[in-house]
């Protein structure tokens, strides 16, 4: 391949200057070189004595369960998520930061697990900045993803567990995101929720999700759906981590506790009816 | 794949079941009726293992009907006595050689005390007396739809109106098509069908 | 990315049949203990017991658990679960941090790829995440606290999972190892003061988190151990305490713990 592209490719036709090629020419090779167990089948390993579903007894705990959500409305892109990490029936933490600020201008979800997701998006965020030096403008949401969904991808089969998405606003796509999952999955769309509360957040953001939103509503539906998810599903809880991403730049909006959530909305919405004090 | 959903309001109960009868991979019937009647203002709807599900039912109606024939047609189980019973021949059924694998929703409007009711029972004989209710993957959907709509004073309209939601929802969400819902509702003047 | 451990390991071929981990690769062990990091303002208390286990087997008493990363630095790092792990673990993060500690590789050594700069707390969590991460695909099996001052003399604590994810913000107080479920639940009592709410307000407001003096988180940590120690079997004999002030230096001390 590089000789056929070498016979054909003629020198002074470069789209980049000397020094611009130059800069190319040194960029990092993304090879990892990973420690691997001495055995034939690395992946069948690492399954052995990490995977909780299969293997409930494993040594090796990582934390999963999640709920988490973003949705594209007219005023951008609303990001929320829960903040509990579990290991089996072990809450690991309730304090967990599940947004993962890739730039000031783009965000990634984390589900799955943890130390996954931190080390790619933190990854992703490199590769973001290397295309802005080289290419003198910002990568587009789309090619972002791409590239998360490429390294993922090269790496299908060895255990890697992440279901994030990719927000952004940018002058060429508008308000932009995208699903990607380690399976290699990459979908561009509206509206997702991921997670073991997914269906609980789906639940109460599908009856109620405009694009036309405003940008209170927005946020408002985006933190109800969490808590609705929180509500239902054991393995979600802890705080609410609510963010709104704009062509400027992402803002967070709190980290609130969903104790207090709670009951300010059942008492002032009534809402929550199943819920009764006495036992 | 099959769903199940009550809600009860100021007057009425609402029970709805799916319409497809699903064996594998193939829809078998599309306008299959998950539900039976016990009496003139109880009703249950069921999901489960295939058979256990209709003999079940028919033996719990029988029982039923059996009561209100014994005593005169006019003395008739009240809803959480209809619950109590079945719960009870689960417990029973669970601890035979060869329990039955059936999941209700058990619905009723009690004539005596004008208060509209709502059991959900699973095939471990678990029994919840609840505003609204939904067995298998509906639970994942609706019920946080229902957390947020749901008012314990609601007419039927709006209780039609969270049926469609939640059955909204489902057609969105659940990959295999359900086939719709049948719904029935149970006031004070009895049991009827309801075009969603 | 040089500084990611380098696979050294032959491959091995099955001859015939699907490959599969025929004879039970486990290259793990549980060896018991606990540990635990309390950040105050300007100080911290990293501990750890000193027994090591293998089942129901006492193997020693007297093996810390806690390691100062050099001679001259404020960091500490506490580490449990597989102890040779943990070890390899806290000899990678020494070498990196101090190079008076053996004199190995010295080209990979962070001062002197960075002009003799000492690392920073928040530099050192960051490069403890990339190795432990590093070895995602043959995990090291050892949870990490890692502890020290900042720039400015204020305590900074993180903690880490198997494969490295932390929280960079970085935490009040952690707990690891085989007591944390007895732990974790104490010091979020005793530190963050959780499900503490202010008397007379019939449990409207929470009662507000403040840093906590040295004496009394001195206590807590004995409070800890002397508590799993009661209710755990892998937990006992000796509780190693390193203090990390920023007025009075570093200074460790080893209490005694039932030996039963």
């Amino acid at each position: 391949m590089d000789a056929l592209v070498a016979r054909y490719a003629s020198p002074q036709d470069s789209f980049y200057d000397d020094d611009e090629q130059s800069i190319l020419d040194t960029r990092p090779s993304h090879d990892h070189a990973f420690a691997l167990p001495p055995i034939a089948q690395p992946s069948a390993f690492l399954r052995a004595v990490t995977d909780d579903h299969k293997n409930p007894e494993c040594p090796i705990k990582l934390a999963h369960g999640t709920t988490t959500l973003a949705f594209r409305f007219q005023g951008g892109i609303v990001v929320a998520t829960d903040s509990r990490a579990t290991a089996g029936n072990w809450i690991a933490s309730q304090t967990v930061k599940k947004v993962i600020e890739i730039n000031d201008k783009m965000l990634g979800t984390m589900a799955g697990g943890a130390a996954d997701c931190q080390f790619w998006l933190n990854y992703l965020g490199m590769e973001c900045r290397l295309h802005e030096l080289r290419h003198k403008r910002r990568i587009t949401v789309a090619a972002a993803s791409k590239i998360l969904a490429n390294i993922v991808y090269s790496y299908k089969g060895m255990g890697l567990s992440m279901g994030t998405m990719i927000a952004g606003v940018t002058a060429q796509e508008g308000p932009a995101l995208y699903y990607v999952d380690s399976d290699g999955t990459r979908l561009q769309g509206d509206l997702f929720c991921v997670g073991s509360g997914q269906t609980f957040a789906y639940g109460v953001l599908d009856r109620e999700y405009r694009y036309d939103l405003t940008t209170e509503e927005a946020l408002a539906l985006g933190s109800r759906s969490i808590l609705a998810a929180t509500h239902r599903d054991a393995y979600s809880g802890g705080s609410i981590n609510l963010y709104h991403v704009k062509e400027e730049g992402w803002v967070k909006h709190g980290f609130t506790d969903t104790h207090p959530v709670f009951w300010k909305t059942k008492q002032e919405k009534g809402e929550f009816s199943n819920v009764t004090v006495d036992f | 794949m099959e769903v199940l959903l009550g809600i009860t309001g100021k007057d009425f109960t609402l029970i709805a079941a799916s319409k497809a009868a699903m064996r594998g991979v193939t829809i078998l019937k599309a306008t299959d009726d998950k539900t039976k009647t016990l009496n003139s203002h109880t009703m249950m709807a069921y999901s489960g293992e295939s058979g256990d599900t209709v003999q079940f039912a028919e033996y719990i109606q029988a029982n039923v009907q059996l009561y209100g024939m014994r005593n005169n047609s006019n003395w008739q189980l009240s809803p959480s006595a209809v619950a109590s019973l079945i719960r009870h021949e689960l417990a029973r059924s669970l601890r035979s050689r060869n329990p039955y694998h059936v999941n209700l929703l058990v619905g009723g409007f009690d004539v005596t005390e004008n208060k509209p009711h709502l059991y959900w029972l699973d095939y471990l004989a678990a029994q919840a007396s609840l505003p609204y209710a939904a067995h298998g993957y509906a639970q994942y959907y609706c019920l946080s739809i229902l957390d947020k709509h749901h008012h314990p004073d609601i007419d039927l309209e709006k209780g039609i109106e969270l049926l469609k939601m939640c059955r909204d929802e489902l057609i969105n969400r659940l990959p295999i098509d359900f086939k719709g819902l049948l719904v029935k509702v149970i006031t004070a003047d009895g049991i009827r069908e309801i075009e969603l | 990315m040089s500084f990611l451990a380098t696979p050294s390991y032959p491959q091995q071929n099955v001859p015939g049949g699907e490959p599969t981990q025929r004879h039970g690769f486990n290259p793990y062990a549980d060896n018991g203990g606990s540990i635990i990091g309390i950040a105050g303002d300007d100080f911290l208390i990293m501990a750890g017991d000193t027994r090591h286990t293998a089942g129901y087997n006492i193997n020693s008493r007297t093996e810390r658990k806690v390691y100062r990363l050099g001679e001259e630095s404020s960091l500490v790092l506490a580490t449990v679960g597989f102890g040779a792990d943990a070890k390899w673990l806290a000899d990678t993060m020494k070498r990196a941090v101090d190079v008076c500690f053996p004199r190995l590789s010295m080209m990979k050594d962070f001062k002197f790829q960075h002009n003799l700069k000492d690392m920073t707390v928040s530099a050192a969590a960051q490069f403890l995440f990339t190795i432990l991460y590093g070895n995602r695909f043959f995990p090291k099996y050892a949870y990490c606290i890692l502890g020290g001052l900042d720039k400015n003399g204020k305590a900074r604590l993180f903690s880490y999972d198997p494969v490295g994810s932390y929280s960079k913000e970085g935490e009040r107080r952690a707990a690891a190892g085989a007591a944390s479920s007895l732990i974790v639940p104490f010091l979020d009592n005793q530190v963050e003061f959780k499900n503490q709410y202010v008397p007379g307000t019939q449990g409207m407001t929470e009662r507000p988190v403040e840093y906590l003096p040295l004496e009394k988180v001195e206590m807590l940590v004995k409070d800890a151990f002397t508590s799993a120690t009661e209710r755990h079997i892998e937990v006992g004999d000796g509780l190693q305490m390193v203090i990390v002030s920023a007025q009075h230096g570093v200074r460790e001390e080893i209490i005694e713990l039932k030996r039963d």
